[in-house]
């Protein structure tokens, strides 16, 4: 399984430095770092070729690539075109801030949907399957920045009305309270329920419904009908026998999620002001700041790579006929 | 069966511990965004500002229909309450800037000046609310002929700094920070803009409380140097004699030389602390403490106003926001901006270059209906707005902006007469055609930006049957302002221009600003107007120091730019202060127009009892 994993990393390599090329390419092809000074009135022609001349943007597109590569190999992020500042402390931030919100919001609908899920498979046609069912269409239908503002509405300026609160119960933008500082687990927590909320309906739909799916069809198996035969609980069957197959698939959607997330929740950590990595590549994207979106595509790529390979190695672990060559 | 209790113990264990482990992720989560200069511990309600006075409050003109107020220099409901000094607000910025060097880019974003630098770094000379300039409480007065603090030839500025005036550690503000700020701009890798101060050829700071410039020749906008709209000074001393500052002001600047301390400053917060140091009483602070947080969504940053997790906001206005604000406990002012809106025709257009002749320009403006623009895409959020009727300027900074384009009323009989005498004439389709080309005009714009397909929906309807026809090609921010307009690569523009408190549009109107591969496509005279006159008015303009004199050649300027039709003016954005009115207090909403922001008095604002 080692050897596996490494020549999966080393595979790795020329897809993120092709995908490095691409990113530059694409990055330099729509936009500029001075495109932003164009207009304000007091910047002359003069003062546009001064800066491209400063900032080496004038050098030819390779020239430019290579320097960015050969610091990257050196470990060298950078440092931002626009702020001068360094790129690591900007990404590592964003990157935590991500991963936070992100995982949070994965647990708690990997457990719920796959506890939704295996009970909708259970009791497959019963009420409770049509209820759940239902709602997991409304959540996966619902988009995202609509359900934000609605909670937002609901949370910060209604319910605080009915109720006669004095303020938000929970917090409609941001990851901590203004003018604070040091560790205040209650005021975090505050912030992040409702954009975890909003991340989570999808979530928990897509994992109920695979469950759900994958039950049913792991139920139907031969082997479930001996172990039946040979007189096990059905409660027994299903979370003995048939939940660890059935998690197959969820769990490569949970993988595949995961390291997703790494790329920016954009909408929700937008609407939430959230400072992630969303809103960090929006930024640079408008500021033509290659400089932070290549290193940005590095990380998210790579994190993409690591959580498929889990999820290859998850596979063996959960099904032992799956052997590793 | 006990087994099957076990795992779901087990299960149940699980749970609760992942919960647990994903709580305190969640609880540690963005502690790295805090301030990157300490910590960011509040200032005692009870610090010493009773000394400090507020200018008052101005008395509001309510419009009771909205709910809020639509003219400049409005109060709102608070006004009549008991001032207060002492108290933390938390204010909404609606973009972050990436960093704070106020010399180099990051200049350009204009909430750097509204959320920090206008309030802690000094200036000479300042901008008033109607857009003049004055003389800032750093100096004792303005330089000007009359006084002899400005001398012609060779060209001098002289500026007496007052004795009282220090920056908050309490040292002196001397001439020698002039003449450094005058190094650091020059010789800073990135800097944004040397213009006018690479003019200057000596600052002499022998008397540390008089700073004397000498330019290489007359330079109107001096005022702008050091101060106006977006000038400013540094304290010399924390630099250590280095003049290149590109690594410096990052994240922090911890001197000030304003009304108010940076505190801290970082991807999630600015945190402004009253500067006890300052010494004119004016505009000590009431409040002990601001602090300005991203709100970079509209819909969030105005239910954080709703929801009260912010006193006060100042967006952008866009359409349905004034009914938003309409509510009981929010008070909001909407007054013209500085930045203007019209169409860009490309003289040297690829795509459509009988933009180059001047009837076209003047047969589409007498076409269209720019009254009927306005009462559409603007009356509803700038009701007590007009049409811009100039060009290059807005009518609520200094004198400049005049009534060129007044005449400029749809009128079909006179664009009709005007395309005949040039040649024209309408084709079997109804079309204007001349020598086998068709009045058919390239238009782009920003794809997806609602008010402006909207005036394009509108002009396509108004001039449909005069027979004027336009090639819709919209195209994202970044291909249009990045690459088309610097290549000239566009027919008709419609987009929007900043205007500064110093008439000067030399970068727009003058030839050599025309991208060209001389000047690496760099120019912003995007419409390619080559006037030779023009460009001989701008350098004038420049270098006139009688204010009299130039505010006539300005107006010169743009009697040319009316004759040649060289772009045709719509409309002035307007800008938007809102605020909790059951906590704020003060004259808020009375610098909405001004380039220094919504926020620039925040000094006078205190909290309600």
């Amino acid at each position: 399984m080692i050897a596996y994993a490494v020549r999966r990393l080393m595979f790795s390599v020329p897809v993120l430095f092709v995908l490095s090329i691409v990113s530059f390419v694409a990055t330099r092809s729509v936009s500029s770092p001075e495109a932003g000074i164009r207009s304000n009135p007091r910047v002359s022609a003069e003062d546009i070729r001064r800066y491209r001349e400063q900032l080496g943007l004038d050098d030819s597109a390779t020239v430019q690539y290579l320097r960015w590569l050969g610091n990257l190999v050196r470990g060298d992020l950078g440092t931002s075109l626009v702020s001068n500042r360094d790129v690591w402390p900007i990404l590592s931030r964003a990157l935590w801030n991500t991963a936070v919100l992100g995982i949070t919001a994965i647990v708690f609908s990997f457990a719920i949907g796959v506890g939704i899920g295996t009970i909708s498979a259970i009791r497959r046609g019963s009420v409770f399957d049509y209820g759940t069912t239902g709602m997991a269409f409304f959540g996966l239908s619902m988009p995202n920045f609509w359900f934000a503002i609605m909670l937002q509405l609901f949370f910060g300026v209604y319910l605080v009305d009915w109720l006669a609160l004095d303020g938000p119960l929970f917090f409609t933008a941001g990851a901590r309270s203004p003018g604070t500082s040091g560790f205040d687990p209650i005021d975090r927590v505050r912030h992040l329920v409702l954009p975890a909320l909003v991340l989570a309906v999808q979530l928990i739909a897509v994992y109920s419904r695979y469950m759900r799916a994958s039950l049913i069809e792991v139920m139907g198996t031969d082997y479930i009908r001996t172990a039946k035969a040979s007189g096990a609980t059905e409660r027994h069957v299903v979370t003995h026998h048939a939940m660890r197959n059935a998690m197959i698939p969820v769990t490569t959607q949970l993988a595949g999620d995961v390291g997703a997330i790494f790329g920016g929740l954009v909408i929700t950590e937008t609407v939430f002001q959230w400072p992630g990595m969303g809103p960090l590549f929006l930024d640079a994207m408008q500021n033509g700041d290659y400089q932070v979106i290549l290193p940005w595509l590095m990380i998210t790529a790579f994190a993409v790579v690591i959580f498929n390979l889990v999820a290859d190695l998850l596979y063996g672990v959960l099904d032992p006929r799956i052997r590793y060559g | 069966m006990q087994r099957i209790h076990a795992t779901g113990r087990r299960a149940t264990r699980a749970t609760a511990a992942l919960a647990a482990a994903t709580l305190l992720i969640a609880a540690c989560g963005g502690d790295d965004d805090a301030a990157t200069d300490g910590a960011a511990d509040t200032v005692d309600d009870g610090a010493d500002g009773a000394d400090a006075s507020a200018e008052g409050t101005t008395d509001g003109t309510t419009d009771g229909s909205v709910g809020g107020t639509t003219d400049e220099g409005s109060g709102g409901a608070a006004d009549d309450a008991p001032e207060t000094s002492g108290g933390d607000v938390v204010f909404a910025a609606e973009q972050w800037p990436d960093c704070l060097n106020p010399i180099t880019s990051c200049a350009n974003a204009s909430w750097l000046v509204w959320s920090v630098s206008a309030h802690i770094l000094p200036r000479l000379m300042e901008v008033d609310i109607d857009g003049n300039y004055q003389p800032s409480p750093v100096i004792e007065e303005a330089p000007s002929l009359e006084n002899g603090l400005i001398t012609e030839d060779p060209f001098t500025v002289t500026y007496h700094i007052r004795e009282d005036a220090v920056w908050s550690d309490g040292t002196p503000i001397t001439s020698e920070d002039i003449r450094f700020t005058w190094r650091a701009i020059l010789d800073t890798t990135g800097t944004l803009s040397t213009s006018g101060v690479d003019l200057i050829t000596d600052v002499d700071a022998s008397d540390p409380k008089t700073a004397v410039l000498t330019f290489s020749e007359p330079y109107a906008p001096w005022a702008d140097l050091f101060g106006g709209g977006t000038g400013f000074f540094l304290k010399s001393d924390e630099f250590s004699e280095r003049t290149d500052l590109a690594d410096d002001m990052l994240d922090s600047i911890p001197w000030s030389g304003g009304p108010w301390v940076l505190q801290s400053w970082g991807t999630e917060e600015a945190v402004l602390v009253r500067n006890d140091a300052y010494w004119d009483a004016d505009r000590v602070p009431l409040l002990d403490q601001v602090t300005f947080v991203p709100r970079e969504d509209t819909d969030t940053e105005i239910i954080a106003l709703q929801t009260g997790e912010v006193a006060a906001i100042f967006p952008q206005p866009s359409p349905g926001v004034n009914e938003r604000l309409s509510v009981d406990g929010i008070d909001f002012t909407v007054a013209g901006g500085v930045v203007y809106e019209g169409l860009w025709p490309n003289q040297r257009s690829p795509q459509s270059p009988i933009l180059a002749e001047l009837a076209v320009r003047e047969a589409l403006a007498y076409a269209i209906d720019r009254q009927e623009i306005f009462d559409t895409v603007m009356a509803p959020i700038y009701p007590s707005g007009e049409v811009l009727q100039c060009a290059g300027w807005v009518p609520n900074v200094g004198d400049w902006c005049a009534d060129d384009f007044a005449d400029v009323t749809q009128d079909f009989d006179k664009a009709a007469q005007i395309l005949t005498d040039a040649g024209w004439a309408r084709n079997d389709d109804g079309v204007w055609e001349k020598e086998g080309t068709p009045l058919v005009i390239e238009w782009n714009t920003v794809a997806g930006n609602k008010r402006r397909e909207d005036v394009q929906a509108l002009v396509q309807e108004q001039v449909a049957d005069f027979g004027i026809r336009f090639d819709i090609n919209n195209l994202d921010a970044a291909e249009l302002f990045q690459n088309r307009l610097p290549t000239l690569d566009f027919g008709m523009g419609l987009y929007a221009n900043v205007t500064s408190p110093d008439p000067s549009v030399t970068t727009l109107y003058d030839s050599s600003q025309i991208p060209t591969e001389e000047n690496g496509f760099s120019g912003q005279n995007a419409m390619a107007w080559d006037n030779e006159t023009v460009t001989d008015l701008t350098r004038r303009a420049d270098r006139e120091l009688d204010p009299a004199a130039r505010l006539e050649l300005i107006h010169q300027i743009g009697a040319e730019a009316r004759a040649d039709v060289a772009w045709i003016p719509l409309y002035q954005l307007p800008n938007l202060t809102a605020w909790r009115s059951d906590q704020l207090g003060g004259p808020i909403g009375d610098w909405t127009a001004s380039s220094y922001g919504g926020f620039s008095n925040m000094y006078d604002w205190y909290l309600l009892e």
